[in-house]
């Protein structure tokens, strides 16, 4: 029988001194103290928008607020229709769908906020509105929850970011331009 | 500069001078700025064509502005700090926004693991004695009574700091009755300096308000997150400095 030793040279194994009841030492060990003024690097989650812009903030701009308020409550349809569709009632999910359509142009109002949101707040706009009554997707109803809940959680979004949201909605079947552009490319064109 | 009277008044903030409001942003390792810290700076020199050089290396960079401005990027933050200009927030904001967009873009930032406000205030006392009895006179530290380490003396320059957080954000309040000493030595053969000796004694306000959770480029509207958090920090170190009253 043979017996392979292996060796830590890094590890020491600590011992208790008795005599006078001191931690283990281990020179491999770096003492830091934390007090009140030195604040510690956390690896953490992002932070949720309202946090950062408390609605009942008189500091935030009144564009911002509504935004966010209004999207928390379309997000809250999209979440309605999704569940009514999985149910089986489109009726609902229709209904849902289009109560969520209904804030879409006071959104639109909020559009300075950048140039991303108002992108993708008339993109969504424009998707449904295409769309003529015909009751959406599973998939689609969820492309467009995707897309207002990029806007609500980044509302200042770099304006590559908000294309690939708009892209994700033509992907999910929804034309997002309005109905003349076809028209208007084609003069362009000429 | 505050009358002899208010001295004795508890403490508020607007009677304290304002000096200091500095913003910045931490985020992981961005080596990009080894590449383009010269196109940052030539594309923000285009749009403050006052911009000056403050102090360059390999890991920071940094420029003023006449304003009273000061700009810094270095690998792991960025810094916008303004002194003595609490009557033009709004210019501050205009020149931290831009600063933020452009830093973001060309070192392709998308997560800032840490943002931060901190306002510093500093209300002069005619002495260190004044301005350690106004600190004390807020409660915020108890002390032992009579002689301590066989010393029948007074307390003086005592300081206060505190840390308040949750699990996304956070704000750090020190409040220090300090002396502030400037000796300035002209050089004998230049008429128009003089030299200046000035000690003042007062106490100082810092307060530190940040996030502990990561905020996205995308979250961040530099307007509405700066005026929210002044306001905040102007609200909150009322509770410190009347917790005496």
């Amino acid at each position: 029988m043979s017996a392979n030793v292996l060796q830590f040279p890094g590890y020491s194994n600590p011992t208790l001194d008795t005599s006078s009841g001191a931690p283990p030492s281990n020179s491999s060990h770096k003492l830091r103290v934390i007090t009140a003024t030195d604040v510690e690097e956390k690896v953490s989650e992002r932070i949720a928008i309202d946090e950062l812009y408390p609605a009942d903030s008189e500091a935030v701009a009144p564009e911002l607020k509504v935004s966010l308020r209004l999207l928390a409550v379309g997000l809250e349809r999209v979440e309605e229709a999704i569940e009514a569709d999985y149910a089986g009632d489109q009726i609902a999910a229709d209904d849902a769908m289009q109560r969520l359509q209904a804030l879409l142009p006071e959104l639109f109002c909020c559009r300075n906020l950048s140039d991303s949101f108002g992108a993708i707040i008339i993109a969504t706009y424009h998707a449904l509105k295409n769309t003529e009554g015909q009751p959406l997707t599973q998939l689609q109803i969820r492309a467009i929850g995707k897309a207002l809940g990029k806007a609500r959680s980044e509302p200042f979004m770099r304006f590559e970011s908000s294309v690939d949201e708009i892209m994700a909605l033509e992907q999910a079947g929804f034309v997002v331009e309005p109905e003349t552009f076809e028209y208007l490319a084609d003069c362009l064109d000429e | 500069m505050p009358n002899s009277k208010s001295f004795d008044r508890p403490l508020e903030l607007s009677s304290f001078e304002f000096e200091s409001i500095i913003f910045e942003a931490r985020y992981s390792h961005a080596y990009l700025h080894w590449d383009r810290a010269g196109a940052i700076w030539t594309e923000a020199n285009s749009k403050w064509p006052n911009l000056k050089m403050a102090s360059v290396d390999p890991t920071k960079t940094a420029f003023t502005l006449p304003e009273g401005y000061l700009l810094t990027i270095t690998l792991e933050n960025m810094v916008c700090a303004a002194y003595h200009q609490d009557k033009d927030l709004d210019g501050y904001i205009d020149v931290l926004k831009d600063f933020v967009e452009l830093t973001t873009r060309y070192l392709e930032i998308s997560d800032f693991s840490r943002i931060g406000l901190r306002l510093t205030y500093f209300k002069e006392y005619p002495d260190q004695e004044a301005a350690s009895k106004a600190l004390l006179s807020t409660n915020l530290l108890r002390l032992p009574e009579g002689k301590q380490f066989g010393i029948d003396g007074n307390a003086t320059h005592p300081e206060y700091a505190i840390r308040w957080e949750s699990k996304n954000r956070g704000a750090t309040v020190r409040i220090k009755a300090e002396g502030r000493k400037l000796d300035f030595e002209a050089p004998l053969n230049i008429k128009e300096l003089k030299s200046v000796s000035i000690l003042k004694n007062g106490l100082t306000v810092d307060v530190d308000y940040y996030t502990l959770a990561t905020v996205s480029v995308g979250q961040f509207r530099a307007e509405d997150w700066v005026n929210n958090s002044q306001h905040l920090i102007k609200r909150g170190i009322g509770s410190f400095l009347e917790a005496g009253k």
